[in-house]
């Protein structure tokens, strides 16, 4: 988009971005040049621009000034606007009295001016650029004066204003206007043989320029020559826009130059400083263009090098290359453990300079601690003894009083200490060091500076999932949750969330889910969402008395019913139907839960489903007969949305099975004109198959059709699937991993899931709800229960006519039931399922025909799938 | 056995902005169009402005950059937020450190600065600014050492100034010929007259 043919070719016809220029000047004209043009009232929307509301009077020239007053700096302001949206007149020039001028007043001036400029150009972009004492931009930008606009290649303008011109035009930058010019100057300025202009010039590049082929060559070229050059500041400066651009280009055309510099003898400190952190870039963006080499062995000696600076640099650069190829650079640990140690015994003086508020080398600390954490703890004795020693030290430190009062010195301290607790956490052999982070991270949760309790409680978090520290990180239980209750930050209640999720097992499950429940009505709506899935997997994967799940989930609902997402009242059912022990309960819970005046349609969705279902349970107690509830549930249907009326509908059709009393008043609803010719297609299809199914189909019939829902196949919890999606794969991974070894009595033992099925079950981070999309292969069993098994005979006797007719569907089809019966002729069966698009029941009949049509009452009213 | 294998370790961005969210120094290590750059700042600028003075420097949530796994640092400074986004892998309590070593840079190098001085001073700003960060790591956070590469660098300026700056490299080229030394070097006593010195009048 920006390449200098183009660039040119603007300048050619004039600036395609006019600068114009209207320069603070000793000498006052009349106001007549500037109260030209009607005034407008609208407010210039650019950036950087004020509003402008006052009067064309404010528009005084000199004469306002006193002839003594204050002579203020003067500026320069620069009016920018587009060719395209002059509409007359191009230039205009406008001398503001410089006696006048502060800086503010003169923004508000030339506000002004902008405003009469609306009259010209539709957006007109004022800014104002302040500059001391000098009044030439009109010279540079102007089209009046087009024979200078030329930044470098008119030897009219000296190094100076070509420095400054670069230098303003990064100021309009910054100001948030794009920059359409004056690239290719720039370029220009890098084979300057001066400093400044090449300094400057590189400055231009890292911020503006985009990966822009053409101009990139020229670049690299300037580059390349500055590289080549032996003098230790322009290597600096090239080395600095390599790894400031970093793109692909870049690498190709340096990667190989690079090692050779770092590891040259004669390199200069500084120069390897900035070596090594341009090869580390450039093997970030484009690792595969990074040769490996013998200098790899000559880099991990720098860590020894003497200047600090360098070992920062080698430190961070080993780093990274240390995550991919471990084994070239295994050498390190033992030299970053004397390193580190060296450091940590040493007086705080002894380092000179890089002690910062009485710390020494904070900041190459932290990398060597980085460093180690890419390696398992080291295997030489000595080397781990002197390890260990090192972070003893370093929590012994944490212990004694401060050197300063100063906020500095406390953090870089413990920037130190919080990285050696991370070693600590990542080594995880340690038990007593273990327990000593955690003491000590104990000692923060309750530190007045807020910073750290928020760090401390970020490190638990990972600390938590260590075997050893785990029931130490218990025992600060009450801290967190009184954090959670009081803190006035939303990223420290954030982290206490998370840390509760952690340090949650079996024996405080109960209590950490209450906290969190009753946290939830008062939570931040940005984590409430994350807070509803983080209950509903503890509450299922703790629980020990499923009642309790129940409860759980039905208070979630209440609590926060809209932040309850599919997967969480999804998952609900799932288990409800999976445990046959829990399912009068739930009826009866969920039934007593509606009976609240307002209620949540999740809940609406959850009781729907339950009472369809196991309504039967408790429909013994008079409380809670059949019709009451019918009337009940119906009394919630007007004030749902579509998706919930059609389970509602679902529901009314399994009452028609369960409750045959209920029939009659089931099938008046249905056929009432809003449910039979309701606009809704989903809707009105539902009544009209439902009604028609409850006219014609036998009880036996309705009995198979409307068969209770079988036990789903065990697979991953779509909940935590969510929950992963949203945090980020990593995270979760991690602690449900560590967790899944110390838990696994918790959820193995209770579960009535068949060994076939979880088999064949794969768990998928997207794994869908309920099994639909990965089916398991054929109905690998009778159906449970009643319903005769029919189906298999059926499918294994006409298996040769129903695989044509239906290709692929057995993949949709979770499970079959056999509609045929004696009454019937045997053509058709039947597969009710639960769609997760619509949460509703689908009547699918796949017809095999046999012989001649097929009749179930009337064809017209099925959805035929074929 | 690396314990992440994230592809960039970096801080992603150095944004100074003013208490009017007005960008004063806006410094983007990883390529951004120019309208989401101005789209970050101003999201940034609202996610920080508020915040309380007294609540914790971390803060997660900007959209743009990212997303969850990076981390808005930022301190306040009278009327200017500096706030650095890096990634979540970085050492947080580090980077607080980093942004007082930069200002307090800032200081010495402008002696007592002000919003003002990142105004008019915009290229020096970004000079020390690539002193202490390069292309979004961490280059030098030694004080001392960043000063005297700004100081040098001043110094070649000067050198460069051509004629302007004649007046002003005759002075110090006066000043640098130290004349009270000399004489004290001249020992009358002996014999051997010492000056050390003479090869810069020659």
């Amino acid at each position: 988009m920006r390449t200098p043919s183009r660039t040119a070719h603007r300048r050619a016809r004039g600036l395609s971005v006019r600068v114009c220029a209207c320069v603070v000047r000793a000498r006052a004209r009349g106001p007549a040049s500037g109260a030209r043009g009607p005034e407008s009232a609208r407010r210039l929307r650019a950036p950087g621009l004020l509003g402008v509301t006052a009067a064309p009077a404010l528009f005084q020239p000199a004469a306002e000034a006193a002839p003594g007053a204050r002579r203020c700096r003067p500026g320069v302001c620069v009016l920018l606007y587009r060719k395209h949206q002059i509409t007359s007149g191009s230039v205009m020039l406008s001398s503001v009295s410089e006696q006048a001028l502060s800086h503010r007043r003169a923004e508000k001036r030339l506000s002004i001016l902008g405003q009469q400029y609306q009259s010209l150009c539709v957006h007109a972009q004022l800014m104002v650029i302040p500059h001391r004492g000098d009044f030439d931009l009109l010279s540079f930008l102007s089209p009046a004066a087009p024979q200078s606009a030329v930044l470098g290649g008119d030897k009219a303008l000296d190094g100076y204003s070509k420095k400054k011109y670069v230098c303003k035009l990064l100021f309009i930058f910054l100001l948030g206007h794009d920059i359409d010019f004056g690239h290719m100057e720039a370029v220009n300025l890098l084979s300057s043989n001066r400093y400044t202009e090449k300094q400057i010039g590189y400055l231009f590049i890292s911020v503006l320029v985009n990966s822009n082929s053409e101009l990139i060559r020229l670049i690299n070229n300037a580059i390349k020559n500055d590289l080549a050059s032996r003098n230790p500041t322009f290597m600096g400066l090239a080395l600095h826009c390599i790894a400031n651009v970093g793109s692909r280009e870049m690498a190709e055309a340096f990667a190989g130059e690079i090692p050779k510099i770092l590891v040259a003898g004669d390199t200069m400190d500084s120069v390897k400083q900035s070596a090594a952190l341009c090869l580390l870039r450039l093997y970030r963006t484009s690792p595969d263009l990074v040769p490996m080499g013998d200098w790899t062995s000559r880099v991990v000696h720098l860590l020894n090098d003497q200047h600090l600076g360098v070992v920062t640099a080698a430190t961070s650069l080993i780093t990274t290359l240390a995550q991919k190829n471990p084994e070239e650079f295994k050498t390190s640990v033992s030299l970053a453990v004397s390193r580190l140690s060296r450091i940590v015994t040493s007086a705080s003086t002894d380092l000179q300079d890089y002690t910062y508020y009485f710390v020494p080398a904070p900041w190459l600390s932290v990398k060597l601690l980085r460093l180690l954490q890419c390696y398992p703890p080291p295997e030489d004795p000595a080397v781990r003894g002197r390890l260990t020693e090192c972070l003893e030290t370093i929590l012994n430190k944490a212990q004694e009083p401060p050197k300063s009062k100063k906020v500095q010195h406390s953090n870089a301290k413990n920037a130190v200490l919080f990285e050696a607790i991370s070693l600590i956490i990542h080594h995880d052999s340690e038990p007593n060091l273990l327990v000593r982070a955690c003491n000590q991270l104990g000692q923060f949760l309750q530190h007045r500076e807020t910073n750290l309790r928020y760090l401390a409680l970020e490190s638990m978090c990972t600390l938590a999932s260590s075997e050893f520290s785990h029931e130490a990180v218990k025992t600060h239980i009450e801290t967190v949750i009184n954090a959670l209750k009081t803190e006035r930050d939303v990223s420290v209640r954030q982290r206490a969330v998370d840390l509760l999720y952690a340090m949650c097992d079996r024996s405080n499950a109960q209590q950490i889910v209450a906290e969190m429940l009753s946290y939830l009505e008062t939570a931040d709506y940005s984590i409430r969402e994350e807070i509803v899935l983080k209950v509903a997997i503890l509450a299922e994967k703790y629980a020990v008395d499923y009642t309790w799940y129940v409860d759980t989930i039905l208070n979630l609902i209440r609590i926060a019913g809209d932040y309850v997402s599919e997967e969480v009242w999804y998952r609900v059912i799932q288990i409800v139907i999976n445990r046959d022990d829990v399912q009068g309960y739930a009826a009866k819970t969920v039934f007593e839960a509606l009976q609240a005046p307002a209620c949540h349609e999740n809940l609406v969705k959850v009781g729907g489903y339950i009472l369809g279902e196991f309504g039967n349970l408790i429909a013994g107690d008079p409380r809670s007969s059949p019709l009451i509830q019918f009337n009940l549930l119906h009394s919630k249907f007007h004030l749902c949305s579509v998706p919930t009326r059609a389970l509602l509908l679902s529901t009314y059709i399994k009452f028609v099975n369960l409750f045959p009393e209920v029939k009659a008043t089931i099938q008046d609803v249905l056929r009432s004109d809003s449910q039979l010719k309701n606009a809704d297609v989903e809707l009105q299809q539902r009544a009209v198959e439902y009604l028609r199914l409850s006219t014609v189909a036998s009880t036996d019939i309705l009995a198979t059709v409307l068969e209770e829902m079988p036990p789903f196949p065990e697979r991953e919890s779509s909940i935590l699937a969510k929950l992963k999606k949203k945090k980020g794969p990593s995270t979760v991974t991690d602690l449900e991993e560590s967790k899944r070894e110390r838990s696994i009595d918790v959820n193995g033992g209770p579960e009535p899931v068949p060994a076939s099925t979880s088999a064949a079950s794969t768990p998928s981070p997207s794994a869908d709800l309920l099994g639909l999309g990965a089916a398991p292969p054929a109905p690998t069993g009778p159906p449970p229960s009643s319903g005769g098994g029919l189906l298999v005979d059926v499918f294994s006797d006409s298996a040769s006519a129903v695989a044509p007719l239906a290709p692929g569907s057995e993949d949709n089809f979770a499970r079959f039931w056999d509609i045929s019966s004696g009454y019937y002729p045997v053509q058709g069966f039947a597969c009710l399922d639960f769609d997760v698009a619509t949460q509703g029941y689908h009547m699918m009949f796949v017809w095999c025909i046999v012989e001649g049509p097929v009749a179930l009452g009337s064809a017209a009213c099925m959805r035929e799938v074929a | 056995m690396p314990r992440e294998a994230g592809p960039a370790k970096m801080i992603q961005a150095i944004l100074v902005f003013n208490n009017h969210g007005k960008p004063r120094l806006v410094r983007f290590y990883q390529r951004f169009p120019e309208e989401i750059q101005q789209q970050i700042v101003r999201e940034t600028f609202h996610l920080v402005l508020k915040r309380d003075d007294n609540i914790c420097n971390f803060l997660e949530g900007g959209s743009l950059i990212g997303g969850a796994d990076y981390k808005l640092i930022y301190r306040h400074y009278a009327t200017l937020y500096f706030v650095f986004c890096v990634d979540s892998s970085e050492s947080e309590l580090g980077i607080l450190d980093l942004i007082q070593v930069f200002v307090e840079t800032l200081d010495k190098c402008f002696e007592n600065v002000c919003e003002l001085d990142l105004i008019f001073h915009m290229d020096k700003v970004h000079y020390i600014l690539q002193e202490v960060v390069m292309g979004g790591m961490v280059l030098e956070t030694n004080m001392n050492e960043i000063v005297a590469q700004i100081e040098a660098q001043n110094r070649l300026e000067k050198s460069e100034g051509g004629l302007s700056a004649a007046p002003a490299r005759a002075v110090s080229a006066v000043k640098n010929i130290n004349l009270p030394e000399i004489p004290r070097n001249i020992n009358i006593g002996d014999l051997n007259i010492k000056v050390p010195n003479l090869s810069q009048f020659v």
